[in-house]
C-alpha cells in the first residue's frame, strides 16, 4: 500500500503526538479541599492543568490517537499496489480521413499495445476500443477529420484506468499528425499528460490541400453559379472538379472514377419552392448558408439510394457532408473508385444575388473540396517532436493522484475513524459520569 | 481550678492585667478606673457642696478655714464585665482556628477574672447559642473551658445578634467570614453605648499561605462555592484575601473597635499580651 498524499499521514501523526502531549498536560479537576476563604479564589474554569510523567487515561488516549491516525491515513489517499506489468501502454490510433492506410496503422498500433494496455481510436471523436472492436473499425468507412484534443482526453482517461497496478504508463500516438488535427484545445489537453508521447508517424493521404478548380456543366445559359465558380477557379487553379447542374449521365460517372476527381451533382431545381432556411457544410472550413433555399426532393431520393449498401464493390457508403438546420441531410459524398460523387439537395434561387455573396462562396468551396474532405499538411518533424515531448512514461502514482482514485480504502479508514471517535465519546462520557 | 490542658497557658499569662481602654461606668469596686468620683483615701479634687450630698464627705478643715463647704472627691474604681462571643461556625473548624479561639478565650478570661471582672461567654453556631452569663465567682474560667471543649464548630453562625446581650466589654472571636458587616455595625453600636469592643480576627496560616498543590477549594459553609486554587489563581487569591483583610481592619478600627488579627500558629500567651495592651501603647509599638 502506498499513499498519494503522505503529508496528511504526517499531519495525522503530529496530531496524535499532540494528543499524547495533552494527556501529559491533562486538565482535570483537582481534588477537593476545604478552605473557608475559597470565596477569594478568582472564579475560573473548575479544571486545572497538571503535569504528569505518564500519560493519563491510557484507554482514552489510545482511542484518540487511533482516530487521528485513521483520519490522517484516510486523507493521505491510500492506494493498494496490485501486481501487474511494470509499464503499460495506451495507444492513440488515428483513423481519420488523414490516414492513407488504416490497416497499416492498425498493425502498427497493435504491435505497440502490450499486455494490459488500452487502445483509443479517434477521428473527430475518440473512443476506447477492445481488440475485437478495433478489427471492425480498421476497415470502417468513416472519413472524418481527426481531432487530437479529443484523443488526448480519452487517452489520459484510459491511462488513469490502466495505471492501477502498474508502475508507469506510456502513451503512443499512431498518426500522420496533420495540421488539421490540431485545434485550440490541443495544447491544453497535451498539458494534461505529464509525460512524453511516443510518436509513430504513418503515411497520410497525399497531402492534398491541393485546390480544386471546378468547371461548370449547366443547362442554363445564365446560371448564377457561373460567377462564383469562376472566382474559385481564378483563386485556386487546377482542374479536377466538375459541377453538374443537370441529371447525371454514365459519362459523368465514368469521369468521376479517376483518382482525384470530384463530381458535384447540384441540380438547378427549377420551379422548386424556396423558403428561409439554413444549411451547414462540414469541411475543413465549415460553412453556413442562411438564405431562401429549396430542399430538392428528387435529389434526396437519389441520396437515399446512394446511402443504401453499394452493389458495386468499388462503391462505399455515402457520408454526409452537409445538413439542414433541422438535421436532415442536405448533401452527401460517395466514393466511386478513385474519385467521388457529391449530391447536393440545396436549391439555390436563380434570381437574386445570393451566389455573389461570401456565405455562398464558402459553402460552394466546401462542396468542391477533395474527396474525403480537405487535408491539412503534415506537421514538420520538429513540431511533431515538440508536441511529443520525449518518450518518458508517467508514474502510475502521479496519474492516480491527478485523477479520481479508488476511494474504497480511504472510505473504510474514515469509517474506522468515525468508530474510534464514537468510542472516544463513549469513553469520555463514562469518565465524566 | 480544673482547667485541664490550659494549665501551662494560664501559668504563662499569670500576672497579666487587662485594663479598660477608657473609664468604665461605676459599679462594684474593681481594678478599672471608673467615670465616677468616690470616697477613696487618695484625693482627686474639691467640689462645692450641694444639697443632698453626704455631710460626712465635707472637708471640715477647709470649711473651718474658709467658711465654705466643699466636698472632697477621690477617683473611683470599678469592675468591667467581659463577654466573649465565640464564632463556632464550620469555617472555624479549619486547621487550628478553633483551638486558637478556645485558648484565647480561656487565657483572656483568666486575665480578666484575675482583676475580679465578671466573665461570661456566648458560643454562636448553627444551633442555639450557648450562653454563660458574666460572673465573677471562682470556677467560671473552668466552666468556660469545659463549654468550649464540648463544642464542635458546625454550620453557619450569626455572631452579630449576640453582641446586644454582651457585658460592657465585648470580645468577639471570629474569622469574619459570615456576617462581617452586621458584626461591625453591632460592635460599633455597643461601643457607642459606652461599652468596649474587641474583634479578634482568627486566621489560619493555611488561609494565608495555602499549600502549593492545586486543590478545588470548597467553602465548608457553602459547598456551592468551589473554585480551583491552582498556580493560575493563587496570586489572585492572595490579592483578594489581603485586600479584604486590610479593608476589614481599616473599617473596624475606624469605628473605634479594637482589632487584632490572630493567626493560629502564633503563641497564645504573646497574643494575649498584645491584645490586653492599652491602645496607646499598642499604637506606639
Amino acid at each position: 500500500m502506498s499513499f498519494l498524499a503522505p503529508f496528511m499521514l504526517v499531519t495525522g501523526a503530529l496530531g496524535a503526538l499532540g494528543v499524547v502531549a495533552l494527556h501529559l498536560l491533562s486538565t482535570r479537576r483537582p481534588p477537593r479541599a476545604v478552605l473557608p476563604t475559597a470565596r477569594f479564589v478568582p472564579e475560573s474554569e473548575a479544571r486545572a492543568v497538571s503535569r504528569s510523567s505518564r500519560p493519563t487515561d491510557l484507554l482514552l488516549l489510545a482511542v484518540r490517537v487511533a482516530a487521528l491516525l485513521l483520519i490522517g491515513a484516510a486523507f493521505a489517499r491510500p492506494v493498494l499496489d496490485a501486481p501487474g506489468p511494470s509499464v503499460r501502454t495506451v495507444v492513440l490510433l488515428d483513423v481519420s480521413a488523414s490516414v492513407a492506410d488504416r490497416s497499416a496503422a492498425a498493425r502498427a498500433a497493435t504491435e505497440r499495445l502490450g499486455e494490459g494496455g488500452a487502445m483509443v481510436v479517434f477521428d473527430s471523436t475518440a473512443r476506447a476500443v477492445r481488440p475485437g472492436d478495433f478489427d471492425a473499425l480498421r476497415d470502417s468507412a468513416r472519413a472524418a477529420h481527426g481531432i487530437l484534443s479529443a484523443a488526448l482526453a480519452a487517452g489520459v482517461r484510459e491511462a488513469r484506468a490502466i495505471a492501477r497496478g502498474a508502475d508507469s504508463v506510456r502513451m503512443v500516438l499512431v498518426s500522420p499528425l496533420t495540421e488539421e488535427e490540431f485545434d485550440a484545445a490541443t495544447t491544453a489537453m497535451r498539458a494534461t499528460w505529464p509525460g512524453g508521447i511516443t510518436l509513430v508517424r504513418i503515411p497520410g493521404v497525399s497531402d492534398t490541400a491541393v485546390s480544386a478548380s471546378p468547371t461548370l456543366d449547366t443547362p442554363l445559359g445564365d446560371d448564377p453559379f457561373a460567377p462564383a465558380i469562376a472566382r474559385l477557379a481564378a483563386s485556386r487553379g487546377g482542374h479536377s472538379v466538375r459541377v453538374v447542374r443537370r441529371a447525371l449521365t454514365p459519362s459523368d460517372s465514368a469521369w468521376a472514377r479517376l483518382a482525384g476527381r470530384v463530381l458535384v451533382h447540384w441540380q438547378v431545381g427549377e420551379g422548386a419552392v424556396t423558403a428561409a432556411d439554413g444549411v451547414i457544410a462540414f469541411g475543413l472550413h465549415p460553412a453556413t448558408l442562411v438564405a431562401p433555399l429549396a430542399r430538392l426532393a428528387g435529389v434526396l431520393d437519389d441520396m437515399a439510394l446512394a446511402s443504401a449498401p453499394a452493389s458495386a464493390p468499388a462503391s462505399a457508403p455515402a457520408r454526409v457532408i452537409a445538413r439542414w438546420r433541422d438535421g436532415s441531410v442536405a448533401a452527401t459524398e460517395r466514393r466511386v473508385l478513385g474519385g467521388c460523387v457529391r449530391d447536393v439537395a440545396v436549391g439555390i434561387p436563380l434570381a437574386g444575388d445570393l451566389t455573389l455573396r461570401a456565405p455562398f462562396e464558402a459553402f460552394l468551396a466546401a462542396m468542391v473540396e477533395p474527396c474525403g474532405g480537405a487535408r491539412g499538411l503534415a506537421v514538420s518533424d520538429s513540431a511533431a517532436r515538440a508536441f511529443a515531448g520525449g518518450e518518458e512514461a508517467v508514474a502510475a502514482r502521479t496519474l492516480a493522484a491527478a485523477g479520481s482514485t479508488d476511494a474504497t480504502l480511504a472510505a473504510w479508514l474514515l469509517g474506522a475513524a468515525l468508530l474510534a471517535l464514537a468510542a472516544e465519546w463513549f469513553v469520555r462520557r463514562r469518565r465524566h459520569a | 481550678m480544673a482547667v485541664g490542658p490550659y494549665g501551662a497557658l494560664l501559668d504563662a499569662v499569670r500576672g497579666v492585667r487587662w485594663p479598660a481602654r477608657r473609664p468604665v461606668p461605676g459599679g462594684a469596686p474593681g481594678a478599672h478606673q471608673a467615670r465616677t468620683r468616690g470616697i477613696a483615701p487618695e484625693f482627686a479634687e474639691y467640689r462645692p457642696y450641694r444639697q443632698g450630698d453626704d455631710p460626712r464627705r465635707l472637708d471640715w478643715k477647709l470649711l473651718a478655714r474658709s467658711d465654705r463647704a466643699f466636698i472632697r472627691l477621690a477617683p473611683d474604681h470599678a469592675t468591667l464585665g467581659t463577654t466573649f462571643i465565640v464564632d463556632a461556625s464550620a469555617s472555624m473548624a479549619f486547621e487550628g482556628k478553633w483551638t486558637l479561639a478556645k485558648r484565647l478565650v480561656v487565657a483572656l478570661a483568666a486575665v480578666a477574672h484575675a482583676s475580679a471582672d465578671p466573665v461570661g461567654m456566648v458560643v454562636v453556631s448553627s444551633e442555639r447559642p450557648r450562653r454563660l452569663p458574666a460572673r465573677a465567682r471562682g470556677g467560671v474560667v473552668a466552666e468556660l473551658a469545659r463549654t468550649l471543649d464540648d463544642t464542635e464548630p458546625a454550620g453557619s453562625a450569626e455572631v452579630a445578634l449576640a453582641v446586644a446581650t454582651s457585658a460592657a466589654r465585648c470580645v468577639v472571636l471570629t474569622d469574619a467570614l459570615g456576617d462581617a458587616d452586621a458584626l461591625r455595625a453591632a460592635l460599633s453600636q455597643h461601643r457607642a453605648q459606652g461599652g468596649e469592643a474587641h474583634l479578634l480576627h482568627v486566621v489560619s496560616r493555611l488561609e494565608l499561605e495555602p499549600r502549593a498543590e492545586g486543590v478545588m477549594a470548597t467553602d465548608p459553609e457553602d459547598e456551592r462555592v468551589a473554585r480551583p486554587l491552582v498556580a493560575d489563581t493563587r496570586e489572585g487569591y492572595h490579592t483578594a484575601f489581603d485586600a479584604w483583610r486590610a479593608e476589614l481592619a481599616r473599617r473596624v478600627r475606624a469605628d473605634g473597635i479594637a482589632y487584632h488579627e490572630v493567626v493560629d500558629d502564633a503563641p497564645v500567651d504573646q497574643l494575649v499580651r498584645r491584645i490586653v495592651m492599652p491602645a496607646g501603647v499598642e499604637g506606639r509599638r
